[in-house]
């Protein structure tokens, strides 16, 4: 392109804009000069800017809001999670009880365990929308095939969160559950017997099964965020 | 040749200035123009188109330097750095500090803001949402750090076998404690009971009644000043160990404390060692000698003031 000096770039109108801006020119001095120093070391704008301009080619669509929303559920799930272990023992003799105490006797607590319990079920939902949403869009295509792989290797995450998560409580439907699902996995030819005795650590469900559990539902999440963050930015 | 940041600008006659700033294009993403400072006499934006050759640290302008001086002064507010914008793939483009390279500010936010204003309602939107939380999250984790004090009354026997007058005699109960979720819990405990002289009661009570009121300052008993029974908590006001009732050589028979051997006189007064106040008293009542009742009134070992624990 050629211009005159002096002149300005002219620049595309209206949504196919490769670029745009948000940021206030205007704001209060004292301000900004706490926001800038903070700017300056953490980048704020630069992050803002990256969750608030995303450049989505061809448009948005809700249909893209899956992952995002995933996303958001999983860092719920993380702080509810952290706020319930706060009470919670997983001990046989104690899980039930303090699983109730929460319930029952700690403000809000009801609110903060039904909002895990119905957070890994959102997730479950979500998981599905999204992946359902890749595939139709055959956003799982080069060069982002393995972005597919490993979002199914996240898929497998979020359902052993679900599977996991679900014995916590203690009470005869969480234990049942458990022993359905390790039944259905015991019948798998082979590694069968393996697979089910390393899920309850031993013969039958038992405390060696809660802490398994719990392991796998409190310590499995810190090592995924990098993970989601990861499919959830790449497609980019 | 991308042109640098810094280099020298030379018109066809002389030198001018030196480049400031690099403005991008964002569709092409090509260098459109540069920001020549003019040794002092202002900046001005001259369009790639003007510019000869590109060498190291000089770039080469077709222009006469009368003709650069005479282009408009550039314009700062048209601009954006890249610090403040996103633009894909720009980065492959050119190898400078993003703080010194412009973009045009874009003509649909110059004064409608349309975005700017979307941007700052997410921010609420999000204040709005994250903000009710604090409280719950607040109260939840505060569920259990103010408990009350268990001010219950706890039977501990008949006091007829309290035979001799000034003297301490151990009085052992079971206390029930019931924590959280936990299941309820038994745990032993002990006073020492005194049947005081008036003499005695004078040094406990130095003529008034004593109070105990609970942690809102609501009075929750009286002890009498006549009533001849006092009840000493059996945890040493020191550093909570359980002490005896024996005989001192010099002293005569005192409360005494093996662990760091502080002495009380039958009123609970410290006679020697290192306790920093007089034995805790526990509220205490008798309505029958068979059916006596107090309630444990520990408090904080090792503290001068008599600052309760649960």
């Amino acid at each position: 392109m050629e211009f005159k000096a002096g002149t300005k770039v002219p620049i595309a109108d209206g949504l196919d804009e490769p670029y745009s801006c948000s940021f206030s020119r205007h704001a209060a001095n004292g301000r900004r000069k706490v926001f800038d120093f903070v700017d300056e070391r953490v980048g704020l704008k630069l992050l803002a800017a990256k969750m608030l301009n995303e450049s989505v080619p061809g448009g948005s669509r809700w249909a893209y809001v899956f992952g995002s929303v995933l996303l958001f559920i999983f860092i719920m799930q993380a702080v509810t999670g952290v706020l319930l272990m706060f009470y919670y023992v997983p001990t046989a003799d104690h899980a039930y009880a303090s699983t109730q105490y929460i319930l029952h006797d700690v403000d809000y607590g009801w609110f903060l365990l039904s909002y895990h319990f119905w957070g890994s079920s959102a997730m479950v939902v979500c998981v599905f929308a999204h992946m359902s949403q890749v595939f139709l869009w055959g956003a799982y295509k080069k060069p982002r095939e393995l972005i597919w792989l490993v979002g199914l290797a996240l898929f497998g995450l979020v359902m052993g969160f679900g599977f996991t998560g679900y014995l916590l409580p203690w009470d005869q439907r969480a234990y049942w559950a458990t022993t359905v699902g390790v039944e259905i996995m015991d019948k798998t030819p082979l590694i069968g017997d393996f697979l089910a005795r390393l899920l309850k650590g031993g013969a039958t469900p038992g405390q060696m099964t809660l802490s398994r559990f719990f392991r796998h539902s409190r310590h499995g999440a810190p090592r995924s965020p990098d993970w989601v963050g990861r499919v959830a930015s790449l497609p980019l | 040749m991308q042109p640098q940041l810094k280099s020298k600008v030379r018109c066809a006659d002389r030198d001018v200035g030196e480049v400031t700033k690099v403005i991008m294009d964002p569709l092409s993403h090509e260098v459109s123009h540069l920001v020549v400072s003019m040794n002092g006499a202002g900046e001005r934006q001259v369009s790639m188109g003007s510019v000869q050759t590109v060498t190291d640290d000089l770039v080469q302008l077709r222009s006469s330097s009368s003709e650069v001086m005479a282009l408009p002064p550039f314009k700062r507010d048209d601009y954006v750095t890249l610090h403040e914008v996103e633009i894909p793939g720009l980065e492959r483009h050119i190898h400078v500090t993003p703080g010194e390279v412009l973009v045009p500010f874009p003509e649909l936010e110059r004064n409608v803001k349309r975005r700017t204003f979307f941007t700052n309602l997410t921010y609420v939107m999000g204040l709005f949402i994250g903000l009710p939380l604090v409280y719950p999250v607040l109260k939840y984790l505060m569920k259990p750090m103010y408990a009350p004090f268990d001010n219950r009354w706890l039977k501990i026997g008949n006091v007829g076998k309290v035979k001799a007058d000034d003297a301490g005699t151990q009085f052992k109960f079971k206390r029930k404690v019931k924590e959280a979720y936990l299941p309820e819990a038994e745990i032993e405990k002990n006073v020492w009971l005194v049947k005081a002289t008036p003499a005695v009661l004078e040094k406990v009570y130095q003529g008034k009644d004593m109070e105990f009121r609970d942690a809102t300052g609501k009075t929750l008993w009286t002890n009498k000043k006549d009533m001849p029974y006092i009840a000493f908590s059996g945890k040493c006001p020191h550093l909570g160990c359980g002490y005896k009732w024996r005989k001192h050589k010099v002293l005569g028979p005192v409360f005494l404390c093996p662990c760091h051997v502080s002495i009380y006189d039958a009123s609970g007064r410290v006679l020697e060692g290192p306790a920093p106040r007089p034995s805790t008293c526990c509220r205490f009542r008798c309505p029958r000698v068979a059916r006596c009742k107090l309630s444990i009134w520990n408090s904080k070992p090792g503290r001068r003031s008599q600052s309760r624990m649960v």
